[in-house]
């Protein structure tokens, strides 16, 4: 059954009680929440995915509203089977919270695929891996794409699979921050993008539904194929340039959250990853430009 | 003479002139010039003495160098190697 | 409430073929929560039944394992760089825990995670040692002066040191309980007893009888039981390994008396054989309970202790626990501290602690999600 399948006041009482076991990818993670909000956030941004059987789920989480000494503001707290992995935030950024600890629940936990800090999509049967420090725009392109022929398969998290070098789908909601929540609105109309919730720690950040197709396909990996380090500049041309795949090597070293976790099994996960993969480093200003230049890319 | 010490499991993977080191036992990733990875290269296969080892580099290398310039380049990397724990001088 | 999982599969692991998945979802649950998932998986490939255990619930424990053999050999590198920092200055270096275990090779290393490292050394060498590591590369903790205080004074640590390019922890003890605490082991007597690693010259771990009375010491008068069952566990993995031998069980008793560890000795015994099954010799068990608490204190700290050794999950919490918490946590101060110390010490803790965390933090700049 899909989440779609229930009302909103059926969604939030089951968030309320007894929770619900939403499968994202090779994950099942069990949510309760007693937050309105929250429960509406999800309903929207996860329509399409799907409820499973409360006998198993991969991860346990809470997201609530603490009481807390000394906090005269509403808070919000996300809570990992009772251990707590974050400071609290402002109530108002509660969803922001979840999909935060979403991701800190597969990055930390997930070991039998290397975790990189990087965005992953998918065209033709192969996955490129975009990774960004934050506010080089990788979000917008990323959102970009997914309306001009590329699958969602992660905003956030590229997992590399280490039993065969092969990605592997989340099909979770994308990140969108200040003016890229209304450029993608321009650029891809149909797109579907939640509640803007303001003055965060970086600024204003609403959440783009991933693509119903993307949801569908969720199961589908992908083979490596290229791995694009994008930097929006204002005035360049869209161009790639070929980039020094030990360099890459190192970012990943750095950028992989569980790489030091996964040992000699990382390293070589991330070498055949870099084997297998185009390198390049992408300067564009123009979106367009830029969904161009990835044509041509997947026509290699 | 020189030598990777018995233990110690290192990996290596190299793209053109770049090579890229892993040290099982420190978990350290090493970002390694030419000379470097050839040097490591030279030693995976068992402890050589810097004659040899210089050899071994030699051919490895994408451009010529002259060999005294070599030498000491060779030991610069050994002393780099050895304060990484990577190899030990041996006897 | 639900049933002890964790403790149960260790003690039996061929239970796992009588569990549906369901039972598997919890079991992950308790045993992340204690620190056991990959210490279960272990022991269940050790008896041969790692074959029940189904996929959604396999890739989380070896997950688990992953993380646990990486740490070890993180440890294993930790000793090494220690042992190369205070090389030059003669002072016989005596791992503790994890560490030990690890670099002894002992079953309790299996399946056990690691964050840092504990050394014992003699207290006459503490202002030699502190200034080798700081040449080395490690440096104290940022802590304000009341912390200082606390660690240096009253408790049995210098503050932990940092490395500042690994980033790993060192805690160097000179002793293995306060010098406020109301028991006084003997350092001097440990340190004389400990023995040498083969292959790791340098570096000692305590002797075998002295190893058990240190982890039952430091499970029973520690305020943080958060690893409790792991802790207990470990403790269980020693006696079955040690008790093989028989003069272990003799010199257990002896010893304890000696240090003046009988207490500690006693509740270890006493948890650990109901807990994990582990075989204790009927002597044994019956000379420490001649020595034991009358039956008030005795039913107390079983109601404290059965919970506080039980994984903490929300699953196995019931009305005692709160309290079984707090009493737990203020046993472990009191032995620790004498009262005229402990009373303004916990008030610190409770209410400025936060307040002085919280300046630090503005500066250092605290962990907020990405």
């Amino acid at each position: 059954m899909k989440v779609a399948a229930l009302s909103n006041t059926q969604l939030a009482h089951r968030l309320r009680s007894e929770g619900i076991w939403l499968r994202t990818g090779p994950v099942v993670t069990h949510i309760q929440t007693p937050l309105p909000e929250v429960a509406e956030a999800i309903g929207q941004s996860y329509a399409h995915h799907e409820l499973t059987d409360p006998a198993w789920a991969d991860f346990h989480v809470r997201v609530y509203a603490p009481f807390l000494r000394g906090h005269w503001r509403a808070q919000s707290q996300f809570s990992f089977d009772g251990y707590i992995p974050f400071k609290p935030l402002p109530r108002a950024h509660a969803f922001a919270l979840l999909e935060w600890g979403l991701n800190w629940c597969v990055a930390n936990h997930l070991h039998n695929h290397l975790v990189i800090h990087a965005a992953a999509l998918e065209r033709g049967g192969r996955a490129v891996v975009l990774p960004a420090p934050p506010g080089s725009g990788k979000s917008t392109l990323c959102a970009a794409l997914i309306h001009r022929g590329w699958r969602l398969l992660s905003d956030e998290l590229s997992l590399v699979r280490l039993s065969d070098g092969r990605l592997s789908a989340l099909a979770r909601p994308v990140n969108l921050k200040n003016t890229s929540i209304g450029i993608i609105r321009n650029f891809a109309p149909e797109a579907v993008i939640g509640r803007e919730t303001h003055d965060t720690s970086k600024g204003t950040v609403a959440h783009l539904n991933p693509p119903p197709e993307s949801v569908i396909r969720q199961d589908e990996t992908a083979a490596p194929g290229w791995v694009v380090f994008p930097k929006w500049q204002a005035g360049a041309p869209a161009e790639l340039k070929a980039r020094s795949k030990a360099r890459t090597l190192l970012h990943f070293a750095d950028n992989a959250f569980n790489y030091s976790q996964l040992g000699s099994a990382g390293f070589r996960a991330a070498a055949a990853l870099i084997d297998a993969s185009g390198c390049y480093d992408f300067t564009y200003s123009n979106l367009d430009e830029a969904i161009a230049v990835f044509e041509q890319l997947a026509a290699t | 003479m020189w030598r990777i010490p018995q233990a110690n499991e290192i990996l290596l993977r190299r793209w053109d002139d770049e090579w890229v080191v892993y040290h099982v036992d420190s978990g350290s990733t090493y970002l390694l010039n030419a000379l470097g990875g050839c040097v490591l290269q030279a030693l995976r296969n068992g402890q050589v003495g810097i004659e040899d080892l210089s050899g071994q580099v030699a051919s490895c290398l994408p451009a010529d160098e002259p060999a005294d310039r070599l030498q000491e380049s060779i030991q610069e990397s050994l002393r780099q190697f050895m304060r990484l724990h990577l190899v030990e001088a041996c006897a | 409430m639900h049933r002890d999982l964790v403790s149960l599969l260790l003690r039996d692991p061929v239970a796992a073929s009588t569990f549906g998945l369901s039972d598997w979802d919890l079991l992950v649950r308790q045993a992340r929560r204690a620190g056991l998932l990959a210490r279960l998986l272990t022991r269940l490939r050790q008896h041969g039944v790692a074959e029940h255990v189904p996929e959604q619930a396999l890739l989380h424990l070896e997950s688990a394992l992953t993380v646990a053999d990486r740490q070890a050999v993180a440890v294993a590198w930790e000793a090494r760089m220690l042992r190369d920092a205070l090389a030059d200055t003669g002072v016989p270096i005596v791992l503790l825990k994890g560490a030990a275990y690890v670099m002894a090779r002992l079953s309790a290393a299996q399946g056990r995670t690691f964050s840092d490292v504990d050394i014992l050394v003699p207290e006459a060498s503490l202002p030699e040692v502190e200034s080798a590591l700081m040449l080395a590369g490690w440096h104290g903790d940022r802590r304000n002066a009341y912390d200082q205080r606390y660690y240096r004074e009253w408790m049995h640590e210098i503050p932990p040191m940092q490395h500042w390019h690994r980033g790993t922890t060192v805690d160097v003890h000179h002793g293995i309980l306060p010098r406020t605490a109301r028991l006084k082991p003997n350092s001097e007597k440990l340190l004389a007893a400990a023995v040498d690693l083969p292959g790791s010259p340098g570096l000692k771990v305590l002797s075998p009888v002295d190893m058990v009375l240190h982890s039952a010491t430091h499970l029973f008068h520690n305020e943080e039981l958060s690893m409790g069952p792991r802790d207990l566990s470990d403790l269980d993995h020693l006696l079955r390994e040690f008790g093989e031998s028989a003069d272990f069980w003799q010199d257990l008793p002896d010893r304890a008396a000696d240090l003046d560890l009988t207490r500690p000795l006693y509740y270890a015994l006493r948890y650990a054989a109901r807990q994990y099954a582990t075989p204790v010799p009927p002597d044994t068990m019956a000379a420490l309970e001649a020595l034991s608490p009358a039956w008030p204190v005795r039913t107390i700290m079983d109601g404290i202790y059965r919970r506080m050794l039980a994984p903490h999950h929300e699953s196995l919490e019931d009305w005692g626990t709160p309290l079984a918490s707090l009493s737990a946590y203020v046993r472990g101060h009191w032995l620790r501290m004498p009262p005229h110390l402990l009373l303004p010490h916990l008030f610190y803790k409770a209410f400025l602690a936060e307040r002085a965390e919280a300046a630090q933090e503005k500066e250092i700049g605290a962990e907020r999600p990405r």
